[in-house]
């Protein structure tokens, strides 16, 4: 099905083409591709605008997500009645705030950006870390190896390392796995550390 | 907005009981109602002080004045009413004000080292890369989209939160190699939520329409394939959005361009309201 792509900033220029190549990949490895998706590219002041409207926090963020399906049990895809009702939902990626943290972290924009994706799509799938009790509660388990093959290209310009460590970091991990993280990449942990914790009650 | 304004007037003609709101609007509807009108006019003639001293038959006979002694003459050989004089003076005011507003008198720039060719209210962006020359041509008549006068007719916010007018035209690219004899045309433009509030979720600008066309001439040739994106691959899509964005048609680039736009269509309106001034003063 569908995944449609906007830009509505122009403070960041993006490459399209690049950001659908991952976005498909992570559809593909999510088993999500029969289901439509829409990303959405904002700036700042876009997203601290939904951010407010809908979470009361006036700030920008890196990743909104907004479900097609409510109250999705996390793990389980959506099985709608209809066909017009194979939808994911939406994801608002905060594309000047992404960019402003690479450029703090020196990390990569477009891979950074695949995972704060990836991040908002778990999401959509129901998975929640509105607590730490939910946090780890909610572990997705999927091929991480399947992954790292389809996203692994060279012209991605990372290594498998970096990507495994982007995805536990993406993934409602363990603390196990962020110290590996951190033993491997303090950047990627660091820069994933405030977004990834569960949200403050 | 015409047509939802008319709706109004006719279902407030059908349903108001005693009528008053008919009897108000009633002389500007019908060439029946003319004599309703004739007291206004007569009002403002007296007023003028040029009907002083009688109600003659000929004052009553010509709502419409030849040019004498109260008008200026020009021997244009014209009709000049005191309608136009009152025409007149509503466009200098609205002249005037429309100056006011006006943010700047030169012309914003569009960055990326484009170069500005303007004729009439058709526009030309043209810049050389590598080889390369791309051109962007647009016109600026009827680029205002018209939801932003229904937002204020809807609103009734008043003169100081009135929206401002934002031109949004519709625009060509063209793409032209040193050693092809085709040129790449890209037909764009801002979609209508972008357009009508800005704040919808369609992307700045969108491609319409793709086709090659031979370079150099002037008339589209029909027999030309034309790929439409309504069903369209995404990705090739987003292909044709990244190579217009190397070429420096991107967002940013499409943003400068309505304040471009904007602003050669506001000369053109004081430009025409002068002339309009001119035409109906006639000196």
């Amino acid at each position: 099905m569908t995944l449609v792509l906007r830009n509505l900033q122009i403070v960041i220029p993006l490459r399209r083409a690049v950001l659908r190549r991952n976005m498909e990949a992570l559809r593909h490895i999510l088993g999500v591709k029969e289901y439509d998706l829409g990303v959405i590219c904002v700036d700042n002041r876009k997203i601290q605008l939904i951010n407010y409207q809908y979470k009361k926090k006036n700030c920008p963020t890196d990743v909104l997500s907004f479900p097609f399906q409510e109250n999705l049990a996390a793990g389980e895809l959506p099985q709608p009645s209809f066909p017009d009702d194979y939808n994911l939902g939406d994801i608002f990626l905060g594309v000047e705030f992404i960019y402003q943290q690479c450029q703090e972290q020196k990390d990569d924009f477009y891979s950074v950006m695949t995972v704060t994706a990836a991040h908002g799509m778990c999401h959509l799938l129901g998975y929640q870390h509105r607590s730490e009790a939910e946090w780890r509660q909610h572990r997705i388990t999927f091929d991480v190896w399947k992954l790292l093959t389809v996203m692994v290209k060279p012209s991605l310009h990372i290594q498998p390392w970096e990507t495994l460590c982007h995805l536990e970091a993406v993934l409602p991990c363990t603390r196990a796995n962020v110290r590996v993280i951190v033993s491997h990449d303090n950047c990627c942990f660091s820069f994933h550390s405030c977004t990834f914790a569960p949200d403050a009650a | 907005m015409l047509s939802s304004f008319s709706r109004t007037l006719v279902s407030a003609l059908r349903f108001t009981a005693p009528r008053p709101l008919e009897q108000l609007l009633q002389p500007g509807l019908s060439a029946g109602s003319l004599a309703a009108v004739r007291p206004f006019t007569r009002g403002l003639w007296m007023l003028s002080g040029a009907g002083r001293g009688s109600a003659s038959s000929s004052v009553l006979r010509s709502p419409f004045l030849y040019c004498r002694q109260s008008l200026p003459t020009c021997g244009c050989g014209g009709l000049h009413t005191e309608g136009d004089k009152a025409f007149s003076e509503f466009l200098a005011d609205e002249i005037q004000e429309e100056k006011k507003i006006q943010k700047d008198a030169s012309l914003p720039k569009v960055s990326g080292g484009w170069e500005l060719e303007i004729h009439g209210t058709e526009a030309k962006l043209v810049k050389k890369i590598a080889g390369e020359k791309v051109t962007v041509t647009f016109n600026t008549n009827n680029s205002i989209p018209p939801s932003f006068e229904e937002e204020s007719q809807e609103g009734q916010k008043g003169d100081e939160n009135e929206p401002e007018l934002v031109s949004m035209p519709n625009f060509v690219v063209e793409v032209t190699k040193q050693d092809t004899k085709q040129t790449l045309v890209f037909d764009c433009h801002y979609p209508e939520d972008e357009a009508g509030h800005g704040e919808g979720e369609s992307d700045i600008f969108s491609i319409r329409e793709v086709s090659f066309q031979p370079t150099g001439d002037s008339e589209w040739k029909e027999t030309s394939y034309n790929l439409n994106t309504d069903s369209l691959d995404w990705a090739l899509y987003d292909h044709l959005m990244d190579f217009l964005a190397d070429r420096g048609v991107d967002n940013t680039f499409a943003d400068e361009l309505v304040e471009l736009s904007t602003s050669l269509e506001h000369q053109e309106y004081i430009q025409f309201l002068e002339d309009l001034k001119k035409f109906v003063k006639c000196s």
